[in-house]
């Protein structure tokens, strides 16, 4: 029996096809179009050098991925993925720790301490300026004032202050960022390796720091030939630094936002009971926060392995090119490499599906067990 | 409420048609435009003048922002390239006669006067490409495009530093051990032993070629049909390389250039480590003077001398030349454009810009540029004229992506400069992988085995491939310039 609409609502639904229609017209062209043509282009030997007439191949492509001459760069590339995700737990716990701090008020003191606070802070800010335009010592003079006006704003605003200071790297843009952490992994004048420097001075350690961007050492000593673990490749180097910077760019983004908002959720009652109880900080955190947390921790796992598959392509671009030694060549810079670089569309469009089955995989499993009450 | 969001609709709809009356018309003066795919080279707003000028009826326009060779196939393939774009040497040339994005000009070129003759004849392979014509049954030539520029690359150097460390500036007839010698001495470090200036400037795989050429080795046996990097004479290049780069450390690694030069614009990076006093001497065509030029420190201390040699003194030569997007709805004005670069006028302007040399030989060759009264202590301009005579333009096969051939050696000598193989090593893996990439391709296309037989006389057969009884041996290198076969056919048609 179909469903029978009264001649009003016939008429406010043509309304609101009208108002939609520039969205989905928009939506249709740039977005589900483009997402069909490329699911075609997978079955295809579409190659703009014109190595071959342009035919339907079937699962060619695929299979080249899988057991194929392209199985090794398509292995490497998804194992330099799986590297950069490396720093997801250390982001999320440290998303989790800032959630924690910061969703109460912190107390700075007394009236007169907070603005003896305030006047240091703005003091600091304006020797750095002093510095920078007086000294022509730019970096020190710049650092000394950030750190001071962060001072500033976070005494004056407190707990806001600082979540809107860890959230601005987050929207801050991308390209602006990488070219700064690409300055401060530099090898000779970088300030990561002169803090190091001094830090291995003061330890009476004769180490010299990482080459960072330059080496192809690992955590996991992958070989940067085969992609693949071998003696002599341990250290730190081009991935390490990304993911050290990923941590820095997530660790305050919306992963805290969601556990704030967890965290202001939790029904107050349930602490109160704790309480009484005599649990302290730690206890009850551990058996009131952390349950009435698990479906946020759940969806940020989750939405940060499907952020994990899909990323590395901006970073690896402009800090390193894919480079040293392609060790830096995520499956999104792979994807551009294949279509762009060896002209091979329809082998580049088989791996951005490859790529879109695995999140999907992870999707679904969010999807199936989200939705859960998990309280342990 | 309906009324409240038509009304919105209204007036975005009202905006957006002020927005595009408003929008900026390019000819608004009626002028017909005319967009030039190039880097934003400062040379080039002098070119910009001068064309306009000539050509008072058109608009030259620049787009600095898709010079990438994937960029200018993709939206000329889509229909949205530039008019004229810029092609920086053979290996460009190549891919972008394959993807058929480059109009072929032979006719226009004879007819408007800015054929091959008009430049130089050892650039001739950096402008047009043999391709062979099925139908004919033979191999013929086809124009392209026509030189902005041509660039043969010297040593230069810098005179304060040789001054500062007492060695005497070099002599054109020095070899590599000579070189490597003097760099030694050039290489200062710091306090902690690290470095704070290299004796020469970083080797990529462009570079690399003609050191292997220079030892009498080359990438490609002489039809194009396999890498011989596992040639003795190229090991013996690649351990030259080592030397320079990990035992002597004379010369920073591609990562190390990357990680201490600076980031983006037009000649950055090596230039502006030569700039700063960081590299001693570097391998660079004029082109680079227009930088150092600008430098007060470099103000009548630059030098220069040919590169150093060793079993010969080759280097590759390149043209940067403009071609037509064959899409382009300004084919006659295009035309005109590269009708430009073959004037007088056009090539006195890159004399006087120090854009490399240019197109016109004559130009090139007059007693003006090489005794330039405008920059005397430039003493030096003939040497580009004898690196043209020594140079040759560099050529890949057909069956590999050359970008594909740079990304496999870049990666290797990344690994070696990382101290995790040998030069031997990486002369054998490196020469494995482009092989059997080869082979893969081979086996793979039809057209490319066709072009394999045309080019060795026998059929392919991945059992015998790379063929083991005609490789190259010690001291009998084929395709090394100047040898008897160097000038065998190398053709690089579509296959």
């Amino acid at each position: 029996m179909g469903l029978r609409l009264s001649r009003r609502s016939r008429r406010d639904f043509g309304w609101a096809m009208l108002f939609l229609l520039p969205n989905i017209m928009g939506f249709a062209v740039f977005v589900a179009a483009p997402v069909v043509f490329s699911l075609v282009m997978a079955f295809t030997n579409w190659d703009l050098a014109q190595r071959e007439p342009f035919g339907f191949v079937g699962f060619e492509n695929f299979e080249r991925l899988f057991f194929g001459p392209e199985a090794k760069d398509f292995r490497k590339a998804f194992g330099t993925t799986l590297y950069f995700m490396l720093g997801m737990p250390v982001s999320i716990v440290g998303s989790l720790v800032l959630a924690v701090l910061l969703s109460d008020p912190i107390y700075l003191g007394s009236r007169r301490v907070r603005r003896l606070l305030i006047g240091a802070s703005l003091a600091a800010t304006c020797a750095g300026l002093m510095v920078c335009a007086g000294t022509g010592r730019a970096t020190t003079g710049l650092a000394l004032a950030i750190i001071g006006a962060s001072a500033a704003v976070a005494t004056v605003f407190n707990r806001v202050g600082l979540r809107t200071l860890f959230y601005v790297p987050f929207f801050t843009a991308g390209v602006a960022q990488y070219i700064l952490w690409k300055l401060m992994f530099r090898p000779d004048s970088g300030p990561i390796n002169a803090s190091l420097r001094v830090l291995f001075a003061v330890l009476g350690l004769d180490i010299e720091p990482p080459n960072w961007l330059g080496s192809t050492a690992n955590l996991w000593c992958l070989d940067p030939q085969t992609g693949l673990p071998a003696a002599g490749h341990f250290g730190l180097g081009a991935r390490d630094a990304i993911v050290i910077m990923g941590i820095w760019a997530t660790v305050g983004g919306n992963n805290m936002l969601l556990y704030l908002a967890g965290l202001a959720n939790v029904p107050q009652d349930l602490y109160e009971a704790a309480m009484i109880d005599g649990a302290e900080r730690w206890k009850s955190f551990r058996h009131v926060s952390w349950p009435q947390l698990a479906p946020t921790t759940f969806f940020i796992v989750i939405m940060s392995i499907i952020g994990g598959l899909q990323g590395g392509f901006e970073q690896a671009k402009i800090m390193t090119e894919g480079n040293p030694a392609e060790t830096t060549i995520s499956l999104g810079f792979y994807i551009y490499l294949t279509g762009f670089a060896d002209f091979r569309l329809g082998l580049a469009s088989a791996i951005a599906w490859t790529m879109f089955v695995m999140i999907l995989a992870v999707t679904l499993v969010q999807w199936r067990f989200g939705s859960r009450q998990i309280n342990i | 409420m309906k009324w409240v969001f038509l009304g919105i609709l209204g007036v975005l709809i009202a905006w957006s048609l002020l927005a595009y009356a408003m929008m900026p018309d390019a000819s608004r003066d009626g002028r017909t435009v005319l967009t030039w795919v190039s880097d934003d080279n400062p040379a080039r707003r002098g070119s910009i003048r001068l064309f306009e000028q000539l050509n008072p009826d058109l608009r030259l326009l620049l787009d600095p922002a898709n010079t990438t060779l994937e960029k200018i196939i993709v939206q000329c393939k889509g229909g949205v390239g530039g008019d004229v774009f810029n092609c920086y040497g053979r290996w460009q040339l190549v891919d972008f006669v394959r993807a058929g994005v480059l109009q072929p000009i032979d006719e226009e070129a004879a007819r408007l006067g800015f054929d091959v003759a008009k430049t130089w004849p050892e650039v001739l392979d950096e402008i047009s490409i043999e391709a062979f014509n099925p139908a004919a049954g033979r191999y013929e030539r086809h124009q392209y495009t026509f030189p902005l520029n041509v660039n043969a690359n010297v040593m230069f150097f810098n005179k304060r530093i040789f001054d500062e460390v007492g060695e005497p500036y070099p002599t054109s007839d020095w070899d590599w051990n000579e070189c490597l010698r003097v760099a030694k001495k050039l290489v200062k470090r710091d306090r902690h032993g690290r470095i704070t200036r290299y004796g020469l400037g970083t080797y990529e795989m462009h570079e690399t070629v003609g050191l292997v050429w220079q030892f009498g080795g080359s990438f490609f046996d002489p039809t194009l049909t396999y890498c011989t990097l596992d040639s003795s004479e190229a090991i013996e290049a690649m351990r030259f390389l080592h030397r320079m780069l990990v035992v002597d450390e004379v010369m920073p690694s591609v990562a190390e250039r990357n990680a201490i030069g600076t980031q983006g614009g037009w000649g950055s990076s090596v230039i502006d480590l030569f700039c700063t006093e960081r590299i001693a001497m570097l391998r660079m065509g004029r082109w680079g003077m227009i930088k150092f030029r600008t430098q007060p420190n470099l103000r009548g201390n630059i030098g220069a001398v040919l590169l150093p040699h060793m079993r010969s003194g080759a280097d590759e030569i390149r043209a940067l030349s403009v071609g037509i997007n064959p899409k382009s709805p300004n084919k006659n004005e295009a035309l005109r454009f590269l009708q430009f670069l073959a004037s007088d006028e056009f090539s006195w302007q890159v004399v006087e810009s120090a854009d490399a040399l240019p197109p016109s030989p004559k130009v090139g060759q007059d007693e003006r540029f090489l005794k330039d009264a405008a920059h005397p202590e430039e003493d030096f301009n003939h040497l580009f004229i004898e690196a043209i005579r020594r140079g040759r333009s560099n050529h890949f096969p057909p069956f590999i992506q050359t970008t594909r051939v740079e990304r496999i050696f870049n990666r290797h000598l990344a690994v070696m400069s990382d101290r995790k193989t040998t030069p031997e090593q990486m002369c054998r893996a490196l020469t494995d992988e482009i092989n059997e990439e080869m082979r893969v391709s081979l086996t793979r296309y039809a057209s490319m085995r066709e072009e394999y037989k045309r080019r060795t006389g026998r059929d392919f057969d991945p059992a015998d491939y790379p063929p083991k009884g005609d490789r190259p041996s010690a001291g009998r290198n084929p395709s090394a310039p100047g040898s008897r076969n160097a000038h065998a056919r190398r053709t690089d048609e579509r296959p």
